[in-house]
C-alpha cells in the first residue's frame, strides 16, 4: 500500500471519527477540528478556525468550569478525562458532551497545543439524570417506610421475611434482626390455624392483592388483632418474586366494634322492656273492657320512658357525629340549680342545695344544662340509700364555676370510676337493676365538654360519690 | 488539629517577609507552582488550601460556619496567628482576593499589600452594577455542578508536565488536584458567586495590585476597573493574558507583574 493512500485513508478516518477530534492553543484557540465536531457542533470549518475559542462554544456554566477547573487541570496535569459540558451548537440547541484532553508540551515544558476527543454525551447524560432522579425517588420512599406509622414488611414467596420497618418493630415487638430471615407464620396467630392462611399464596401468584384480619403474634406472647393488607410483586416472567404486607393494628376498632354489638343488644333490649309494658297494659283493658286509670298513668309513664330512651340514643348520635348544636345564652347556675334541685325533688332522700345568694353567670345552652343537671341529681338519688343526703352545690372559684353533685350512696368501685364517662357504662351491682342505656354519663360530659367545661367523679365504695363539673364563668361586663 | 494541618499549610523559601498564597474557587495550592517558586529566594512562602479542598481536613468543613466568605477569611487570620506572620504579601486569585481583603480590612497590621489575581467583590449584574452574569446564570452554573459531579467519576491520573527544577515545591500530585467533595465544592460555588462584598472595598487600606486578564468570563475587565475605583491605593494592571488563570497560562508575565509592583 503505498504512502500517499494510507495518508488518505488516515485523513478520512480522522475527518469521520465517531467524535469529535480538535487541536486548540493553550489558551483555547481552536486550529483544528474534524468532519464530525462540525457535524456535532453544526458550524462551518471557517467559522471555527482560527478565530474561536474552544470555551467560546460552551455555554455559560461550562465556561466557568472551563475557566476554574478544566484548564488548570490540563496546564498542571497534562491531561483530564470526561470533563462533561454542553456546548451550544451554531442553531441555539444545547448539546451535552464529554471531553477528553491531552496536553503537548516543548521540551522547557511551556505547552504547545491540547489534542482533545469530543463525545456525544446525549444518552449518557439523560442515564445520569433518570439515576439521579430515581436515587432520589428510593431516599424519598424509604423515608416514608421508616417513618410509617404502620407495619411494613416483605418476604419472599415462602414467607422469609426480607425487610421490617420501625413500625413493624414496635407492633410485632421485635427488632428487625430478629424477624429478618424468619418464616412470617411463626408471627402470626390466626383464629382459624394455617387454614386461614391456605389459598392465599395461591391468589398472589396469580398478582392478587389481598386483604384479610388475623391476630398477630408479638414476642412478648401477647396477640393483638390486625388487618393486613398483601401487595405481591411479579418478576419478569410472571413468577411471585415477593410480597409487601402493610399490617394495622385494629384492636381498638375491634373492642369498640364488640362494644357496639353489645350495645345494641342492649338497647333493642331496653326499650323493648317499656313497649312490652304498654302493650300488657292495653291489652288488660281490652280484655276488661274497660277503662282503668292505673293503666292509663302506667301506659303513660312508658312512653314517657321510652322517649327518654329514644332522646337519649338521638342525642348520643348526634354527639358523635359533632352535631350538637348549643344555643347559649347568660344563665345563673345558682338560680338553674335551685330549680333542677325542685324539679328532682323525691321523697327517699334529702335534696339540699348550697349555693351563693349572688348570680354565677355562665354561657350556657339552658335546656342542655337542666339535661346535665337532671342526670346528676338523678344517679345521685337512684343510688342513695333511704334518708341519706344528696347536696348540689354551686361555687365560683379562681375564674370558673363550679357545681358539686355529692351523695353518701352505694358508691362506685375503683377500677369502674375511670371509666363511667365512657359511653356504654353501665353501674354493675346497683342496688336496683339499672335502667337506661348506660348513656346518662357519656352524654353529660359531651354537653359539658361542648361548653369548655370538664366532668369528673371521685368516690368511695360504700361510703359515696361526688361529681363535679367546672364551668368557664361569664364575666359580665 | 492545628490549623496548619487544617488547612495543609506548606512553607518554603529562604526569605524572611512572608508571602501568603490563597487559591481560588475550584481547584488548590497546586496552582501556583509555576509563580511561587519565582519568590522563593526573597520571600518566606506561605501555601494553603481552604477547607473542603485540595488536602485540606474535609472533616473540619461545617456547612453553617462556611455560609460566607469571612469564614474563609478568619481561617486565613488564624494561619497568621499560629505562624506568627506580619506584614505579609497576600496573593489571592479570583474569590480569594475577597477573602484576602476580608481579612486585610479585620487585621490590617498582618498584611503589607495584596496582590488580587482576577477579582470580583460580586459576580451577579445589579442595578447599574455590572458583575458579568445574571442571577438565572448563577442558577444555571449550580445546577452544572450537580451533572458533572457524575463526569468526574473516571480517574484523573497522568504525568505532571509541570517545573522539575524547583523541587522545594514538587509536591507528589494527587488525584485530589481540583476535586472535592461534589457537596463542599456546591456551596462554595454558591458562597462564592451569589456573594456581594462590594461595600467592603473602601474599608481597605492596604495597598493593592489588581491584575485583570482580557476576555476573563469570570472576572470581566469592566469589575476590575470597578474594584480599581473603589479601592484606595491600589494598582491596576491590564495583561495580555487571556482567561481567568493568568498565574497558570502566562506565569512570566505574571511574575513580572508582581514583581515590579513589589519594588515599588
Amino acid at each position: 500500500m503505498n504512502d500517499d493512500i494510507l495518508r488518505e485513508t488516515l485523513q478520512e478516518l480522522y475527518e469521520q471519527a465517531p467524535c469529535g477530534y480538535i487541536f486548540t492553543l493553550p489558551d483555547g484557540t481552536l486550529t483544528r477540528v474534524n468532519r464530525t465536531f462540525l457535524t456535532m457542533t453544526g458550524y462551518a470549518r471557517d467559522e471555527l478556525v482560527p478565530a474561536r475559542r474552544f470555551q467560546d462554544l460552551l455555554t455559560l456554566p461550562g465556561k466557568l468550569f472551563y475557566e476554574n477547573q478544566y484548564a488548570p487541570l490540563v496546564r498542571m496535569q497534562g491531561s483530564v478525562q470526561e470533563v462533561a459540558f454542553d456546548i451550544a451548537r451554531k442553531d441555539g440547541a444545547r448539546l451535552p458532551v464529554l471531553v477528553n484532553s491531552v496536553q503537548r508540551a516543548d521540551d522547557d515544558g511551556r505547552p504547545l497545543l491540547v489534542a482533545s476527543t469530543i463525545f456525544d454525551a446525549t444518552h449518557r447524560r439523560r442515564y445520569e439524570q433518570e439515576l439521579l432522579e430515581a436515587r432520589r425517588k428510593v431516599e424519598q420512599l424509604a423515608t416514608i417506610v421508616t417513618d410509617a406509622g404502620d407495619a411494613i414488611l416483605t418476604a419472599s414467596p415462602d414467607g422469609v421475611v426480607e425487610s421490617w420497618n420501625a413500625g413493624a418493630e414496635r407492633l410485632f415487638g421485635r427488632p428487625a434482626r430478629d424477624a429478618i430471615g424468619q418464616d412470617l407464620h411463626d408471627f402470626f396467630d390466626p383464629p382459624g390455624g394455617d387454614d386461614d392462611f391456605t389459598g392465599l399464596v395461591a391468589e398472589l401468584r396469580a398478582g392478587r392483592p389481598l386483604h384479610l384480619d388475623t391476630v398477630a403474634l408479638r414476642a412478648d406472647g401477647r396477640e393483638v388483632d390486625v388487618s393486613v393488607g398483601l401487595t405481591p410483586r411479579m418478576g419478569p416472567l410472571g413468577e411471585l418474586s415477593d410480597m409487601a404486607l402493610i399490617v394495622r393494628d385494629v384492636s381498638e376498632r375491634r373492642a369498640l366494634e364488640r362494644l357496639r354489638h353489645e350495645f345494641l343488644a342492649m338497647a333493642s333490649h331496653e326499650l323493648r322492656n317499656p313497649v312490652a309494658a304498654i302493650k300488657g297494659h292495653a291489652q288488660l283493658m281490652r280484655r276488661r273492657g274497660s277503662y282503668s286509670e292505673r293503666s292509663i298513668e302506667a301506659i303513660v309513664a312508658q312512653a314517657d320512658q321510652l322517649r327518654g330512651l329514644i332522646d337519649d340514643l338521638l342525642l348520643a348520635s348526634q354527639i358523635e357525629a359533632d352535631r350538637l348544636d348549643l344555643r347559649v345564652a347568660e344563665m345563673d347556675l345558682a338560680a338553674e340549680a335551685r330549680d333542677a334541685a325542685e324539679a328532682a325533688r323525691a321523697d327517699r332522700s334529702t335534696l339540699r342545695v348550697v349555693a351563693p345568694p349572688e348570680p354565677v353567670v355562665v354561657l350556657a345552652d339552658r335546656q342542655r344544662l337542666r339535661q346535665v343537671l337532671a342526670n346528676l341529681l338523678t344517679n345521685a338519688i337512684k343510688y342513695s340509700p333511704d334518708g341519706s343526703e344528696v347536696v348540689l352545690g354551686v361555687a365560683h372559684v379562681d375564674g370558673e364555676a363550679r357545681v358539686t353533685v355529692a351523695d353518701h350512696g352505694v358508691g362506685i368501685r375503683a377500677d369502674a370510676l375511670p371509666h363511667v364517662f365512657d359511653r356504654f357504662f353501665r353501674a354493675e351491682g346497683a342496688a336496683e337493676r339499672a335502667q337506661g342505656l348506660g348513656l346518662g354519663l357519656y352524654i353529660t360530659r359531651r354537653i359539658v365538654e361542648a361548653h369548655g367545661g370538664t366532668i369528673r367523679a371521685e368516690s368511695e365504695l360504700g361510703r359515696g360519690s361526688t361529681f363535679t363539673v367546672v364551668l368557664p364563668l361569664h364575666l359580665l361586663t | 488539629m492545628s490549623v496548619v494541618q487544617r488547612n495543609n499549610v506548606v512553607i518554603a523559601g529562604e526569605g524572611t517577609r512572608p508571602m501568603i498564597f490563597a487559591h481560588g474557587y475550584g481547584c488548590d495550592q497546586q496552582m501556583w507552582r509555576l509563580v511561587a517558586p519565582a519568590f522563593a529566594g526573597t520571600h518566606r512562602l506561605v501555601l494553603f488550601d481552604h477547607v473542603g479542598s485540595g488536602r485540606s481536613d474535609l472533616a473540619a468543613y461545617d456547612r453553617a460556619k462556611y455560609s460566607s466568605l469571612q469564614a474563609y477569611a478568619d481561617d486565613m487570620l488564624e494561619i497568621c496567628d499560629e505562624l506568627d506572620l506580619e506584614r505579609a504579601v497576600f496573593v489571592g486569585h479570583s474569590v480569594s482576593a475577597m477573602i484576602g481583603a476580608l481579612a486585610a480590612i479585620k487585621a490590617p497590621e498582618r498584611f503589607e499589600s495584596l496582590v488580587l489575581i482576577g477579582p470580583s467583590p460580586c459576580y451577579v449584574d445589579q442595578g447599574d452594577y455590572v458583575g458579568g452574569f445574571t442571577r438565572r446564570d448563577i442558577d444555571e452554573l449550580l445546577e452544572f455542578q450537580d451533572s458533572n459531579y457524575l463526569g468526574w467519576a473516571a480517574d484523573l491520573g497522568p504525568a505532571f508536565m509541570g517545573n522539575p527544577e524547583r523541587p522545594e515545591l514538587a509536591t507528589e500530585l494527587t488525584n485530589s488536584f481540583c476535586r472535592t467533595d461534589p457537596a463542599i465544592a456546591r456551596q462554595f460555588a454558591a458562597v462564592t458567586f451569589l456573594s456581594d462584598n462590594r461595600a467592603d472595598l473602601p474599608k481597605v487600606t492596604t495597598p493593592s495590585l489588581i491584575l485583570q486578564c482580557q476576555q476573563d468570563v469570570i472576572a470581566p475587565p469592566a469589575v476590575g476597573e470597578y474594584m480599581h475605583r473603589h479601592l484606595a491605593n491600589s494598582r491596576l494592571v491590564l495583561m495580555a493574558a487571556t482567561g481567568h488563570c493568568p498565574h497558570l497560562s502566562a506565569p512570566e508575565e505574571t511574575i513580572a507583574a508582581m514583581q515590579s509592583f513589589l519594588e515599588a
